[in-house]
């Protein structure tokens, strides 16, 4: 399972995948759902900042089963690349790493 | 005598002769085997505590600058306070990492003088040093503990500090009593797991300082990109003076991503580690050509790595 600073850098790789995204030339901030992206990427960089400031119980099967869920979801953005085409999978997949990362957050000793 | 038989033969003699005068713990010098890596260890070690202080004194300004930018593209007026609230480490807290890594690496300098039969006053006096180094750190880390609202777990760092500093006031001891090699030996294998996981956490955390500075380098990317994309949608494609401005501040983003890659402190210190476990090996094993060899790989491998995190590092601070 990964340690707390395997999360952090996971959680930095979706954060850059992201904003490839966001950098796309053709996905400009008068979409809105550049504008959902962009608050889900804000959101998910107070997470990872959360994350590096919380003592996380990281030795329960719980908190096991949430890292590998997170893992999975990281994983799949990977998938879909910078295809703005895709944008609705996209969003999808970057919300439920945000809500993997509030149950993450819930670990807190 | 083939090449690699010779190398063996001296490599067998060289450690015989290291055991023979470890053994009786005599004034005497180290060969030359021995002191290449040494110097290898002590010159990367240098790189890698410059490196890590570059990283952690910059947190505060790479969290700031990522925030004031924020302000600026989402249109908010100018808040001081918002800034200010994204500080992330204290001055203390910066100086007790950067300490603690000074002192691991003259503790490793002085098992290197151990191993490489240093005078031994000048052995004794060089331990005694970096032991009463590890009192002052873990009186400083002492102080942290309590500290709360930074990025880095405080108590964790000073329970780190103080189990190591007791594991070398140990070795210190055994050093200063002059008690036999194998019971010297014996403490510095018993506290070695003790060193390494303070080595571990420090590098953990710069690891952290590190994927917060790509993060802030990476979200500026997307403000100055849809920055651009925002003045090319007006009217006659915008302002071309602005377009210029902000063609200039991406070029200086564009160049820094390739130093950036570089500039991970992490592997150099998992490099570190490995070396400093290959000199414990060597030092408190059967002092064989194969602990030898690995030594040697380690302390070049250590070298190896750091050379571009040095240079990435110099050229970040020019470039920021």
């Amino acid at each position: 399972m990964p340690t707390k600073v395997e999360m952090v850098t996971q959680i930095g790789d979706v954060l850059t995948q992201t904003d490839a995204i966001l950098s796309a030339p053709d996905f400009s901030p008068g979409d809105p759902a550049w504008q959902q992206l962009f608050a889900l990427r804000k959101h998910l960089d107070d997470q990872q900042r959360d994350l590096v400031q919380e003592i996380i119980q990281d030795n329960t099967a719980s908190f096991n089963a949430v890292a590998a869920q997170l893992s999975q979801a990281a994983g799949s953005l990977a998938k879909v690349g910078k295809d703005i085409t895709k944008i609705g999978k996209i969003l999808d997949t970057v919300s439920v790493v945000a809500s993997l990362m509030d149950k993450v957050l819930n670990f807190v000793a | 005598m083939n090449h690699s038989q010779h190398r063996n033969s001296v490599l067998k003699s060289c450690a015989a002769v290291v055991l023979v005068l470890v053994l009786s713990f005599p004034a005497g010098c180290g060969n030359d085997d021995f002191q290449r890596p040494i110097q290898q260890f002590q010159s990367a070690s240098a790189v890698v505590i410059s490196a890590a202080r570059q990283s952690l004194q910059q947190m505060n300004d790479v969290e700031e600058k990522s925030e004031l930018d924020r302000q600026i593209f989402e249109a908010e007026a100018f808040d001081e306070s918002k800034i200010k609230a994204k500080d992330v480490i204290s001055a203390d807290e910066l100086n007790a990492r950067v300490n603690a890594l000074d002192q691991l690496t003259r503790y490793t300098s002085a098992l290197a003088d151990l191993a490489a039969l240093k005078a031994p006053a000048q052995v004794t006096q060089k331990f005694q040093d970096v032991g009463s180094g590890f009192k002052t750190l873990s009186q400083d880390a002492a102080k942290l503990a309590g500290a709360s609202g930074g990025v880095f777990d405080n108590p964790r760092f000073s329970g780190a500090v103080q189990v190591a500093a007791a594991g070398i006031g140990a070795i210190v001891r055994a050093i200063e009593e002059r008690k036999a090699r194998r019971e010297i030996e014996k403490e510095i294998r018993d506290h070695d797991a003790d060193v390494n996981t303070l080595i571990k956490l420090i590098g953990d955390e710069l690891e952290i300082a590190y994927q917060r500075r790509k993060q802030a380098e990476s979200e500026e990317g997307v403000f100055l990109t849809n920055s651009l994309k925002l003045e090319i949608a007006k009217p006659k494609r915008g302002d071309p003076v602005l377009r210029m401005l902000l063609g200039d501040r991406l070029r200086e983003w564009r160049n820094r991503q390739p130093l950036l890659a570089n500039a991970d402190p992490k592997p150099g210190v998992d490099a570190m580690q490995k070396a400093h476990q290959a000199l414990v090996a060597y030092l408190t094993a059967d002092r064989s050509p194969k602990n030898l060899s690995e030594l040697l790989a380690a302390a070049q491998s250590f070298a190896d790595r750091v050379q571009p995190l040095g240079q990435a590092i110099a050229a970040l601070i020019g470039n920021s």
